[in-house]
């Protein structure tokens, strides 16, 4: 190389790192798509659970078709979606745009305060949203989630356009600004289509971070404002079922369709559109021309192929707004002709809401929870009147304490005489004036029978040793330390500093054991073979014995207890009659089968219980030899800190 | 000019607004104040409660919160958190970068489909997604049954409930947070300087440390924020990957709003944690301003 070809070498030097970027191109996309291929084929799968391929089916599909549901939470997630998109794009492309053009007083704390939403932890943004929209007295619902949606989206729009301000000639404008259009013409004709890959960019961001939004959604959604994500998290609990790949894979289908027949359309237009210049040149008024925007710039951006038409779009976006609105702004709703239900999600099948409204003409609004605290969190910061909550034993000793319940009407709920006794005066509603029981079900060891061949009767079999990193279980605090207090022979209810002492060493080697903490799906680490043995909720284990009988359920020998979900109406309950009615229509064996058949657990409902066939009698997990153990007491916050911290502790101190 | 412009902004003809800048501005600092500012303004308040038995708030004051928010556990468990997020963003600008480069250089109809392309996997349920993963990572699963049928691997390999999943869950969460925003500055540069650069006769090396790292910094310091900056906080993929093994600054404020039901700890950490942030950004800003 003495004499180089100066001639050829930048050819080749640009052609290798062209080629060598694209071949990483490749590979990204690999990347991103490697999971999404799988998600497809398991739209295939006919097994129930989400995690072994068993078979090729299309029922999936089919059940997604008759899935109502689901298919109203996809529209409200769109729709949410699409408005959030449309005001964060407004709102953080002016922002970026201000920001950049004056010296603002302030500006870098506004610029930090724009980006603490995107640090500020979403329970947290949850809480204080929900807090915030109950003290102006704004009914929870689509607006709500929308604006809360707007807060966090805006700022990945403002800070993409901003990264494409950087650096943007200023005579830009002032170019066009001589030209005679006026701020709001440079703005929109000269400066907007500079932007708009960064606009595209950061809108993006903001649709695809609201479609997936799931705890903010949580706290500021209102009964009838369910989003997809709100239902497929609840689907966890009874196993994520293939339904949900088959509508990602629906939905992913129809958006890479799209985003290549339109620009396949548009291709077509614009080849059509160089016969006949007229309609790009009506979007240009004569003042600003696109010609000091390609003079100027580093990057000779010719106009057309940004330029956005701004009119119909912005009449859309107006339109879109108002119909939100109208649809928010519902007529007074009049009494027991709806019923709010907040319940954990799935619980309580389809069918039954179904034929409760068939049957009634009484609307079901059903929303949803996945942990009995943030339920706890959302009733007691006001917001919606739900008629019937959920809670499970402990929490509703808190709402019965706090007054949170309306005492039941017995003459309304005849069939109430079908709950077995054992099940009834429980220390959280001693005079069963407040609560009705629903399931119940017990925490109990999962043994994988092909894997394990010694007999597990208890706790101190579990956490041997030779099960190191064998092992998955649920993630709660307090359910570890009322294991070991059932070893050391201490009442699982007496949490006082002394006892939680002595249980430390005992939790610090087995949490050293414990491969998986998992409170919501233990059963996939266990169906997947990563683990096997389990400490798990009954339902879990129950729903592992269905798919497969290796999976064995043992109660520990050193004791275990019960939990109990029940039914209860809350204080604010306006529609009490339609409450009444939908809690006896559960209670009828008929009824309260269905729900047994889909969730596996204990079932109160003696009378339901003689419908059952003998198999679901026989699931160990669902009916084990005695109908009720201990259950776990409301304990102050002193103690409940105490679990807390040396729960954080020990894990923070596993290796 | 220089150093009155550069507090502020780095557009050097800046003006001070009038009433006209800040009535416009208006909008988007009503939503702040009402959206942003009110709510850590209660946050605020709750950090310095006690909370009652049944876990309400109550208003007396306390400092015990911030005394125990102070407690190095939980200083090592931010630290973590930082660090995970770090890694990630690392790992994000070292893949984004040549991908956002590639596709800006692309003609436009395929630069706008691929950008889409970029996105659209993640318009699918987060669990789903994360289901998927763990079929691909799992011990038998797609990724060590690969490995075993090319002979790579005798035993299968633990890749799932490792940190090494983690960041690779991580990693594909964030990963277009970092193309989107460097697409955005690359798309335009002037390929022409590069062209430039090489005629002049700078090897590839060059031209990318000179020429296309500055030119596209503030892509880079984008996708930087908006990956750092929510991967410190984030928690789900951390417990689904990893077992949850450990713990994340994001789980412990959560759980004191959910199952410790003592919010106004939760509230103190939060305060604290954006705090910190707000005055890291600042001076991270006023650094970057005062080198221009």
């Amino acid at each position: 190389m003495h004499a180089p070809d100066i001639s050829r070498r930048p050819v080749s030097g640009i052609k290798m790192m062209r080629r060598g970027f694209g071949v990483w191109t490749a590979l990204v996309f690999a990347f991103l798509y490697l999971p999404i291929i799988v998600l497809i084929a398991y739209s295939f799968n006919s097994s129930r659970l989400n995690i072994l391929w068993e078979g090729f089916t299309m029922k999936w599909y089919a059940a997604l078709a008759g899935n109502t549901p689901i298919i109203r939470a996809l529209k409200n997630t769109l729709y949410i979606g699409a408005l959030a998109t449309v005001f964060s794009i407004i709102i953080g492309t002016t922002g970026a745009w201000l920001l950049y053009r004056h010296k603002y007083r302030f500006a870098r704390a506004i610029q930090a305060l724009v980006c603490v939403p995107m640090i500020m932890p979403e329970i947290v943004m949850g809480i204080s949203l929900l807090i915030f929209f109950t003290v102006l007295k704004m009914e929870l619902g689509f607006t709500t989630v929308v604006i809360a949606h707007v807060t966090f989206c805006f700022p990945f729009v403002l800070v993409a356009v901003q990264a494409r301000l950087d650096g943007l000639d200023p005579a830009l404008e002032e170019a066009a600004l001589d030209l005679g259009a006026t701020p709001l013409q440079a703005f929109r004709l000269v400066i907007v289509p500079c932007l708009w890959p960064a606009i595209l960019s950061g809108g993006l961001m903001a649709f695809t971070l609201s479609m997936d939004e799931l705890i903010i959604t949580f706290f500021t959604r209102g009964p009838t404002s369910p989003t997809l994500p709100t239902v497929v998290f609840g689907m966890v609990k009874k196993g994520l079922d293939p339904m949900i790949n088959a509508l990602s894979t629906v939905f992913l289908v129809t958006t890479i369709a799209f985003v290549l027949f339109s620009e396949y359309l548009r291709r077509l237009a614009s080849e059509s559109g160089q016969s006949t210049p007229t309609p790009p040149a009506t979007l240009l008024p004569k003042t600003a021309s696109p010609t000091p925007a390609s003079t100027t710039t580093p990057t000779p951006t010719p106009m057309k192929k940004h330029s956005i038409p701004v009119r119909p779009a912005a009449i859309a976006i107006a339109a879109a707004a108002v119909a939100a609105l109208a649809a928010t702004s519902c007529a007074p709703r009049a009494t027991d002709k709806e019923v709010n239900v907040f319940a954990w999600s799935e619980y309580i099948p389809q069918a039954v809401i179904d034929g409760f409204t068939k049957e009634t003409g009484i609307k079901v609004n059903y929303e949803t929870f996945s942990s009995g605290e943030e339920m706890l969190a959302k009733v007691l910061a006001g917001g919606t009147a739900y008629d019937l909550v959920q809670p499970c034993d402990y929490i509703a000793e808190v709402m019965v304490k706090e007054d949170l319940l309306t005492p039941l009407d017995y003459d309304k709920l005849p069939n109430f005489k079908n709950i077995l006794p054992e099940f009834l005066n429980l220390p959280y509603d001693p005079d069963q004036k407040f609560t009705i029981p629903f399931m119940i079900s017990t925490v109990g060891i999962v043994v994988n029978t092909e894997k394990i061949k010694d007999p597990v009767r208890g706790y101190a079999d579990v956490f041997q040793d030779k099960h190191k990193g064998r092992i998955v279980v649920v993630d709660d605090g307090r359910e570890l330390v009322s294991w070991a207090f059932s070893t050391l022979g201490i009442d699982i209810n007496n949490i006082t500093p002394g006892n939680l002492a002595k249980a430390r060493p005992m939790l610090e080697r087995w949490m050293g054991l414990v491969k998986i903490f998992d409170s919501d799906s233990p059963k996939t680490a266990l169906t997947n073979g990563d683990v096997d043995l389990g400490i798990v909720w009954g339902g879990e284990a129950a729903i592992l014995w269905k798919e497969n009988k290796k999976f064995q359920y043992v109660l520990p020998a050193e004791g275990t207890h019960s939990f109990v979900d029940v039914f209860a109406i809350s204080n604010k309950s306006k529609n009490r009659d339609a409450a009444h009615k939908f809690l006896d229509y559960t209670l009828r064996p008929e009824i309260s089968v269905l729900i047994s058949r889909d969730f596996p657990y204990t079932n109160p409902n003696g009378s339901a219980r003689k419908l059952l066939d003998t198999e679901e009698l026989a699931n160990p997990a669902s009916y084990p030899p005695k109908g009720l153990y201990e259950i776990f007491r409301h304990i102050d916050g002193k103690a409940g800190e105490d679990i807390d911290a040396l729960y954080t502790d020990l894990k923070n101190a596993i290796k | 000019m220089q150093t009155i412009a550069k507090f502020e902004t780095n557009n050097p003809r800046a003006r001070a607004p009038r009433l006209a800048g800040w009535l416009l501005l208006a909008p988007m600092l009503t939503w702040l104040l009402l959206f942003v500012i009110a709510p850590m303004a209660i946050l605020f308040v709750y950090s310095f409660c006690r909370r009652d038995d049944l876990g309400r708030v109550v208003h007396e004051f306390t400092w015990e919160n911030y005394a125990r928010a102070f407690d190095p556990i939980y200083l090592n468990i931010l630290g973590r958190s930082i660090g995970y997020a770090a890694i990630t963003t690392l790992i994000c600008i070292a893949a984004g970068f040549p991908a956002a480069w590639f596709i800006a250089r692309q003609p436009p109809v395929m630069r706008n489909r691929l950008v889409m392309l970029v996105m659209i996997p993640f318009w699918t349920s987060f669990l789903i997604r994360t289901y998927a993963w763990i079929t691909i990572l799992k011990e038998q699963g797609l990724m060590n049954g690969l490995l075993h049928a090319a002979g790579l691997t005798a035993a299968p390999v633990e890749f799932l409930y490792t940190p090494a999943a983690v960041i690779i869950g991580l990693v594909y969460a964030y990963l277009p947070f970092m193309i989107l925003p460097i697409y955005g500055s690359a798309e335009k540069l002037d390929f022409a300087l590069v062209e430039a650069a090489y005629d002049l006769g700078a090897g590839p090396l060059r031209v990318f440390r000179e020429i296309i790292i500055p030119l596209t910094r503030p892509g880079i310091a984008a996708g930087t924020l908006l990956t750092f900056v929510p991967a410190i906080g984030m928690f789900a993929i951390t417990d689904l990957m990893g077992g949850a093994k450990v713990p994340m600054i994001g789980n412990v404020i959560q759980k004191q709003f959910g199952g410790a039901r003592n919010a106004p700890f939760g509230a103190a950490l939060g305060v604290i944690f954006t705090l910190m942030f707000i005055i890291a950004y600042t001076l991270a800003q006023r650094r970057r301003s005062s080198e221009q």
